[in-house]
């Protein structure tokens, strides 16, 4: 072998650990950036050459930059970013409506009518004391402030909610450009090994895809990403479709742009967005229930007092005002009644004694009374609305604490396989350092003998 | 074997959980040490609600049946006191009656004695309009009016008003004064009757007399025994509601109230963890093979 097959194996030396150094520097400098793949240089013996009877090596071969990634894994933490952030944005979000059946302070709905009762009862005590008339129509102002205030504020939840999808489609509809853009580069650039960077960014895009709508993806050989959201394609190739969220109906629902029409996804709807609109959904449950015991309460008191007399010998007239359709977010006490209580009908006969009580009993009977859907007092209807928001919140936090325990693991999993140590590229970096110092000098050796040789001739 | 692999973000998010978690577990029990409450939302315990309401009813229940009570034994205090008075007019009455049916009195004491039966009278009219405030207690339901107008005419009502003061009892706090100054003996004519007599110096007619001044007597005690039976039923109920208040208020107090010894003690001990956690989260993040490096 000659001097000069020295160098050129030298080279090869030096070029292999300028390759190492430089993917151990681009390791370090990432070693934070989310979803980052650990780098490393793939090395192979050149093939050697055979001079007479002996065969000699020609150094190494710097073939390709690896990225170091389990598609597995990868999958994986996709899917379960999805079903992570969409338990977490459920549990954050049903608890803004927990928050309005608050028992710590007995400010609730329970209290106030339970309030409303005891005022009933306490009236027995004088039907005529004007003072007592005034606590029940206080009480039943209060009652219908609480649920109203109560409905109102399921309403702008459920706003909040559907406002909160539409304005997060429009970020996911420039992901889903941007993953498109991505995937014409790749196809350029030689594939996801060849271009291991814009492979990282475009999972991370769609790792953030998966958190805002749940979407699922396919990895073709040629590196390409395929989205689908439900079984539909929203990115193939360098092609993207489209999200839009339609409120005009009852329920809100999100569309998928086809080339003449548009495909309603929102069952299949994951992540963020999915879990605001099932929010949305039990929300709507929610404030049905209270639809449900404003009408039905409304319409019992109302009965009853419409059939007694007040003092002044007049049948009693509404006792608490609705409007049909909205009833939790428009029920109110009447203000007659507020502002002349000698109206509350409590008498069973038109010549209303100051004593006669007939039928203010008959309205304190309605407490333990089956008035709201015709199978629950109005007491057990309100405490079993507070027990179902009690129970969904606690599934809620269960399912959050459970899929964030999960993708903690899979994140774990993942960084083992393709994240970085900083002590083990510390080696690195020593080690490639040591093989650069060691390939110069076989360099300046091979240089000093050819000068020799030079000096010769 | 697969090394593990542990970079800054890694280490960072490991960190960053643990610490959340015991934050709010500190949060939390903050909350609970100020409040005095376990549950700082209801999915802290879902399943409690029901009973919670309930018990939380019945105790404020308890207290509007207490109130009550107090307002339906100042009625009963008040018509007792005035039926007390009446019976003692009444056996004035009648020993008055006693003695002018004897033959040792003249016309002239018996003119005298008739004044005394007459302010007698008056006096047992004014008994029978006794008002609490602005509610006669012998005028029935109709108790916002006088029960007997000045000719001891009955101008209330026949019904009688009750007060509730448990789930299935009522007291009775008003009276049909028709029955109880006129229902057997017509007190008011009777005295007339006496007055009338004594005027006359009639003997025969104050002899005759004698019998129904004494069943007047024997009635208004009668009455006074009812309102007193009242009286012993919201004696008892108030008992019975003081009682059933402490123990829907310990049950409530089971339910919701935390222990304050407890709270504190595990307070102290999250808040030590925590900062325990903090110390050695510092230490985690700081030492990498590249801070030995030369």
């Amino acid at each position: 072998m000659s001097l000069l097959s020295s160098l050129i194996i030298g080279r090869s030396a030096l070029k292999a650990a300028d390759a190492g150094i430089n993917t151990t520097s681009h390791n370090v400098a990432n070693a934070s950036t989310p979803g980052f793949h650990r780098r490393r240089v793939d090395y192979t013996t050149a093939d050697p050459v055979r001079r007479g009877r002996h065969w000699y090596g020609r150094g190494v071969n710097t073939n390709e930059l690896v990225r170091v990634a389990n598609r597995f894994v990868g999958m994986r933490m996709i899917s379960q970013a999805g079903d992570e952030s969409a338990a977490s944005t459920m549990y954050t979000a049903l608890s803004s409506v927990e928050a309005l059946f608050d028992e710590t302070e007995s400010q609730g709905m329970r209290q106030k009518l339970d309030i409303f009762f005891d005022s009933l009862m306490t009236s027995t005590a004088d039907p005529s004391d004007l003072s007592l008339r005034q606590g029940v129509t206080f009480a039943g102002e209060q009652l219908a402030r609480v649920v109203r205030d109560t409905g109102k504020s399921l309403q702008n939840s459920m706003s909040d909610f559907s406002t909160n999808v539409k304005d997060s489609l429009g970020q996911v509809n420039d992901k889903l450009f941007e993953v498109a853009a991505i995937n014409l580069r790749l196809f350029t650039s030689g594939g996801v090994q060849a271009a291991g960077d814009l492979a990282d960014q475009r999972d991370q895009i769609i790792q953030e895809l998966a958190e805002a709508v749940g979407v699922t993806v396919h990895l073709g050989t040629d590196g390409q990403a395929t989205v689908f959201m439900g079984g539909h394609a929203v990115v193939s190739g360098g092609a993207a479709r489209t999200l839009s969220l339609d409120a005009s109906g009852t329920t809100p629902k999100v569309l998928v742009s086809l080339d003449n029409s548009s495909l309603d996804v929102t069952s299949s709807l994951g992540g963020k967005a999915g879990a605001s609109l099932e929010t949305w959904n039990l929300t709507n449950g929610y404030l049905d229930e209270l639809n449900t015991f404003a009408k039905d309460f409304s319409s019992a008191l109302n009965t009853q007092h419409a059939a007694g007399f007040d003092q002044s010998g007049t049948a009693g007239g509404t006792m608490f005002n609705v409007i049909a359709g909205q009833e939790a977010t428009t029920i109110n006490f009447d203000s007659g009644l507020l502002e002349t209580p000698s109206r509350l009908a409590y008498a069973a006969a038109v010549t209303a004694e100051a004593g006669d009580d007939g039928n203010l009993q008959a309205l304190l009977n309605l407490e333990t009374a089956s008035i709201i859907s015709a199978t629950a007092t109005a007491g057990q209807w309100l405490s079993n609305l507070t027990g179902h928001v009690a129970i969904d919140m606690s599934r809620a936090r269960a399912i959050a604490n459970q899929e964030e325990t999960k993708l903690a693991d899979l994140h774990e999993l993942n960084h083992n396989l393709s994240g970085i140590d900083l002590d083990e590229e510390a080696g690195n970096l020593i080690m490639y350092q040591a093989a650069y110092q060691a390939a110069a000098k076989v360099i300046t050796t091979s240089n000093a003998m050819l000068g020799t040789l030079m000096q010769l001739i | 074997m697969r090394p593990i692999r542990f970079g800054p973000s890694l280490t960072y998010d490991r960190i960053q959980r643990g610490l959340i978690k015991l934050r709010e577990q500190v949060r939390n029990t903050e909350q609970q040490a100020m409040n005095g409450i376990k549950q700082q939302r209801v999915s802290d315990d879902p399943i409690i609600w029901t009973e919670v309401h309930r018990l939380r009813q019945a105790a404020s229940n308890q207290e509007g049946y207490k109130d009550n009570i107090t307002r339906a034994t100042s009625l009963l205090g008040t018509a007792e006191e005035a039926l007390n008075q009446a019976g003692g007019l009444m056996k004035r009455a009648w020993e008055t009656s006693v003695q002018m049916s004897s033959g040792s009195y003249n016309a002239d004491d018996r003119i005298a004695a008739a004044i005394e039966i007459r302010e007698i009278k008056q006096t047992l009219l004014n008994l029978s309009n006794t008002t609490l405030g602005d509610r006669r207690v012998f005028a029935g339901s109709a108790y916002d009016g006088a029960a007997f107008n000045e000719a001891g005419v009955y101008q209330g009502s026949t019904d009688t008003p009750e007060i509730r003061v448990s789930k299935d009892e009522w007291l009775q706090v008003g009276w049909d004064g028709s029955q109880v100054f006129q229902g057997g003996v017509d007190l008011f004519a009777k005295l007339d009757d006496l007055e009338t007599a004594l005027n006359a110096n009639d003997v025969t007619s104050i002899q005759g007399l004698l019998p129904d001044m004494e069943a007047g007597v024997k009635q208004t005690v009668k009455w006074r025994a009812e309102i007193g039976a009242q009286w012993q039923k919201g004696e008892d109920a108030l008992a019975l509601s003081d009682r059933l208040t402490v123990f829907f208020n310990e049950q409530l107090a089971t339910m919701v109230e935390v222990d304050p010894v407890e709270t504190y003690s595990k307070l102290a001990s999250l808040r030590t963890s925590y900062e325990a956690a903090l110390r050695v989260s510092a230490q985690s993040m700081s030492q990498t093979l590249f801070d030995f490096m030369r």
